[in-house]
């Protein structure tokens, strides 16, 4: 009897020493489980001067599976995976819009091995006063990816009232001030806030109708005639647009998009608004900045290859490789944006 | 015709058939334990299936899904904790059917409704998904308000005595989802600096408090864990004429789950409600219906596996999703460079039909897991109490816990599993707390939304006629209890 | 004076006064200017208004019970307090000790002091073997949970000696 309950006691006691060391992608620190391994024959050679990565490193994404965010995060780090040989351990930790991700990354250490892909939310939060912190907290990695606010229209409703441009429509909305209504994402939401920068730059009069999330239920919402307009992301917009029952009219950014090459920009039309959620790469304040430099040579490699391109034009959204300088750029002026409309 | 056989041999061949055996099987696995979904299952997968064709990956993730849906009603009949919210009804005459030692036939009875209510949906799903899709289309606002204030108002409806508590529990089921950012215009409510708080309370770890704590709680309050069930061996799966009892209720829930599918936003939860009232209701012995009642539990998973065949059709044909599962199903098609929509018919018709005969196939896969496993499921129950009830206990801390890797998540279930045996003990029921949270937000964020794009007009429900009747519907039904009364007591008079 | 302290009644008092700590709430909302929609307010403030007319009602008809002396015998009443007592401990101290400690030493923990606890051994006292035996199978439970959850499904579990 006694025999047996030793037998089993080592058993017990093997198997979890087993799965101690070998398992787990939380990453593996002494040992050097599987992950680890692969990271230190690829680093070597990619960083240069610091010896970085020599593990996994966990890349927080503050959005729901499945949802554009996190799928352009996920490409994004894989395809780092594959050019240097890291590891990412992808933990979705969605809450608030970002909000709660970006407060836990407030929390954790900065030695570069906790990352966190955000959008503009990161600058938004603290002008709508959800939130006491913003881009100007975290050191910014590089920016890979930019999604411009477009504004579609439901196709039957812009046929009827023969509204065939950019300029079309605004005509339109100034003949007919508040007649329209143009759903978008919640109050406080990147394309919510862009269209009423638009709103104020063009000098129109809207009946914005602000939906729970983001802008996909808008973008329903269009297709159904519901509303006869809407302001959301690119991405977002594509499946319809292609259903051919939404169409672009006007997109918030200095270049036509490839992939709607018929809608106007607003500045052709004659105001300067430019709107999109910027999507970067951030890491917690103070981390070293040879590791940032790693970092963001390795994103930068990653969102210009082809599979890159590829892969975000084919949905509609922008592939975009900059800098961190660059990217916190773009959120300071996203930021003066914001607050003359918040 | 020569699709549908080039789709039979695509889905049949040695690179996809055991993706879609392993879907299947993955899917159960996670529909069964408490606190994975199959929604977590299918977003955990849409990764993996970048390097598949998409035919293949999607066939997989539609085989998770179904399975998913199925899986719930296992830990639901044997430890009378959902695994899936869709399988929240079934807990309520599974799980004392398996106490009464019938376990086995529990889950013979549910594998075979599910696979009725897939089959169905699956059917109506291939003859019908062009034209019955453009009604999605026609969802707006007011129609989504319409549907949240109509399964609302059908607990009125049905909760019969316990009206006024029922009522209470759904106000305050409610209630608790107006914590956090209001979904429409962001402003805090009831979070009280604490972020963690700011999206409000997530639904699984909710639920699965209610549900699955709160019955460890029970279990070892009332001592009930002490007794050992002898589970009957031999015939331990429902025989013919038994489940041929049942077919009507299986095809009307079937047929009930698929069109409430079709409705975007509405899903398992509200489809197995429905039906499982409806069956209560037109039964001639309602009394039975809590006790282990097969009926019930057909209603109930006939009706949930109905909802996964009828929420494809508008992801597929309008790219709407119809639940939360086929929304991150999307995320797939556009890992694939696939955009669902009125085009996909005539851009990938191969893939259409790959995705019905994959369906189909699915279902089958389910209904042989289920019946071959039923045996090996039942015995689980011959763990000792003791031991299983602590690890089902860790099962749903962890289920909470893993949802989004948050630790307030994991508090959430002990702290719902305390409010839930609270209830328990001041006779509060559950289900209407749970529906009033499933329904809150869709009530509330649409309700608003059409206001605004009525600028206040109350009239604008009554203008549109989808939701005029669900409007009317809803009337109806707040005033059924008084109408009851009034009949009951014309009777008397007579 | 008992008499009229149903549980029905109990509750319904509970539920008046958290309406109105619910109603007090709702009034410290921010509502921003909106002019078509409803604020952000509307809602909880219908449901706290709801709430206490169904209370209110609740009370009324708890109270007339106990009157008429309708008292039920009342379904699931807790016999052992202290065994639940401790139970609810055991699961907070495993909240918040889930960070720190991690997932492997909390839950082989909380199933070994839960299964001791709750089974029964044969022999019919509760001897060193009996502990031992509990402790194996926590410990192999627990390194199930993980290869499933960690491992195989790619969960990230904090653990004592990686950083989640």
């Amino acid at each position: 009897m006694k025999k047996k309950f030793l037998a089993l006691a080592l058993a017990g006691a093997m198997t979890l020493s087993l799965t101690a060391c070998g398992g787990g992608n939380g990453g593996n620190a002494s040992t050097g489980g599987n992950g680890g391994g692969n990271a230190s024959t690829g680093s070597s050679a990619a960083s240069g001067g610091v010896n970085f990565p020599t593990k996994s490193i966990t890349m927080i994404i503050p959005y729901d599976a499945g949802g554009g965010s996190d799928l352009i995060n996920r490409r994004a780090c894989s395809i780092v995976e594959q050019q240097t040989g890291w590891s990412f351990t992808c933990t979705n930790m969605p809450g608030g819009s970002g909000a709660t991700g970006y407060t836990e990354l407030l929390n954790r250490d900065n030695d570069g091995y906790t990352l966190l892909g955000c959008t503009s939310t990161i600058v938004s939060m603290k002008q709508m006063g959800i939130l006491d912190i913003d881009h100007n907290d975290f050191d910014v990695v590089a920016g890979f990816n930019q999604e411009i606010c477009v504004l579609v229209a439901n196709t039957n409703w812009a046929e009827k009232n023969n509204i065939n441009t950019l300029s079309d429509f605004i005509d339109y909305s100034k003949a007919n001030p508040g007649s329209i209504a143009i759903g978008t994402s919640a109050v406080g939401g990147i394309w919510n806030l862009d269209l009423l920068n638009a709103a104020s730059k063009t000098g129109c009069e809207w009946n914005v109708v602000p939906n729970a999330g983001g802008g996909a239920r808008a973008v329903i919402d269009c297709a159904g005639g519901s509303v006869q307009a809407c302001a959301a992301g690119a991405f977002e917009v594509f499946g319809q647009v292609e259903a051919g029952s939404v169409k672009v009219l006007g997109v918030m950014t200095d270049e036509r998009l490839p992939f709607y090459p018929d809608a106007e920009t607003f500045q052709e039309a004659g105001f300067d608004v430019i709107g999109a959620t910027t999507r970067s790469i951030l890491a917690p304040k103070g981390t070293d900045p040879e590791i940032l430099t790693v970092l963001e040579k390795a994103f930068m490699d990653a969102t210009s290859s082809q599979e890159f391109i590829d892969f975000c034009e084919n949905q509609g959204t922008s592939p975009w490789s900059v800098s961190g300088q660059e990217a916190f750029e773009t959120y300071n002026m996203e930021m003066d944006i914001y607050a003359s409309v918040a | 015709m020569d699709m549908f056989v080039n789709a039979l041999m695509q889905v049949f061949s040695l690179s996809s058939l055991p993706l879609l055996i392993g879907g299947v099987g993955l899917g159960i696995i996670f529909g069964a334990i408490p606190g994975l979904t199959a929604t977590m299952a299918v977003a955990l997968l849409v990764p993996f299936t970048y390097v598949m064709q998409p035919a293949q990956g999607i066939v997989a993730l539609v085989g998770v899904y179904v399975g998913g849906v199925y899986g719930g009603s296992i830990s639901a009949c044997l430890v009378n904790i959902p695994g899936t919210p869709a399988s929240m009804l079934t807990t309520i005459d599974g799980y004392p059917m398996g106490q009464r030692g019938e376990a086995g036939k529990a889950i013979g009875y549910a594998t075979v409704s599910s696979f009725v209510g897939g089959i169905m949906s699956g059917v109506i799903l291939i003859i019908f998904a062009g034209q019955v899709a453009k009604v999605a289309y026609q969802f707006g606002p007011a129609e989504y308000f319409g549907i949240a204030f109509f399964g609302l108002t059908l607990i009125c409806a049905v909760s019969g005595e316990n009206l006024i508590k029922g009522l209470i529990a759904a106000v305050v089921g409610l209630m608790i989802e107006c914590v956090g950012m209001d979904p429409v215009t962001s402003v805090t409510r009831y979070v009280f600096g604490y972020t963690p708080l700011l999206s409000g309370f997530e639904f699984i770890p909710v639920m699965i408090g209610l549900f699955g704590m709160r019955e460890f709680f029970l279990q070892i309050s009332t001592g009930r864990y002490r007794f050992q069930v002898e589970q009957r061996v031999g015939k331990i799966l429902p025989t013919i004429g038994e489940l041929l009892k049942q077919k009507w209720v299986m095809l009307r829930s079937g047929l009930i789950g698929t069109l409430i599918g079709i409705l975007p936003g509405a899903g398992g939860p509200i489809a197995s409600f429905l039906s499982y009232e409806l069956s209560r209701s037109t039964s001639s012995h309602p009394e039975t219906f809590g006790t282990g009642e097969p009926a019930g539990l057909c209603s109930s998973e006939a009706a949930n596996n109905g909802v996964t065949g009828g929420a494809i059709i508008p992801m597929l044909t309008l790219g709407i999703p119809g639940d939360a599962v086929t929304a991150v199903m999307l995320g797939a098609f556009m890992v694939h460079n696939i955009n669902p929509g009125p085009n996909l018919f005539t851009s990938s018709p191969d893939l259409i039909y790959a995705i019905y005969v994959g369906f189909i196939v699915a279902n089958v896969l389910m209904l042989l897991y289920g019946l071959l496993g039923a045996k090996l499921f039942a015995k689980i129950l011959n763990v000792p109490m003791g031991t299983l009830l602590p690890g089902v206990a860790v099962l749903t801390l962890i289920g909470g816990y893993a949802i989004r890797n948050s630790l307030l998540d994991l508090r959430v279930v002990v702290i719902f599993g305390v409010l839930g045996y609270i209830m328990a003990c001041f006779d509060f029921p559950i289900v209407p707390m749970v529906l009033g949270l499933v329904l809150g937000s869709l009530c509330e964020s649409n309700l608003r939304s059409a206001l605004t794009i009525s600028k206040g007009s109350w009239l604008y429900f009554v203008e549109r006629p989808i939701s005029l009747v669900f409007v009317v519907l809803g009337l109806v039904m707040l005033v059924s209890p008084i109408l009851r009364q009034v009949m009951k007591s014309r009777t008397k008079e007579k | 004076m008992k008499k009229w302290l149903t549980k029905d009644v109990c509750s319904a008092i509970f539920l008046l006064l958290f309406s109105v700590w619910w109603l007090w709430g709702a009034s410290a909302i921010k509502v921003q200017s909106f002019d078509n929609g409803l604020a952000a307010d509307y809602m909880p403030k219908l449901l706290g208004w709801l709430l206490v007319v169904l209370s209110v009602v609740q009370l009324v008809l708890g109270l007339l019970k106990a009157l008429k002396g309708e008292v039920r015998e009342s379904d699931p009443v807790p016999k052992n307090h202290l065994v639940m007592l401790g139970l609810l401990a055991a699961l907070v101290a495993y909240c918040f000790a889930f960070k720190p400690l991690g997932f492997i030493v909390c839950t082989t923990l909380f199933l070994f002091g839960t299964t001791s606890w709750l089974n029964d051994p044969k022999a019919g006292k509760k001897d060193v073997i009996f502990f031992v035996k509990q402790l194996v199978i926590s410990m192999v439970i627990t390194a199930m949970l993980y290869l499933i959850f960690a491992v195989g499904f790619k969960i990230s579990l904090p653990t004592l000696w990686l950083q989640m």
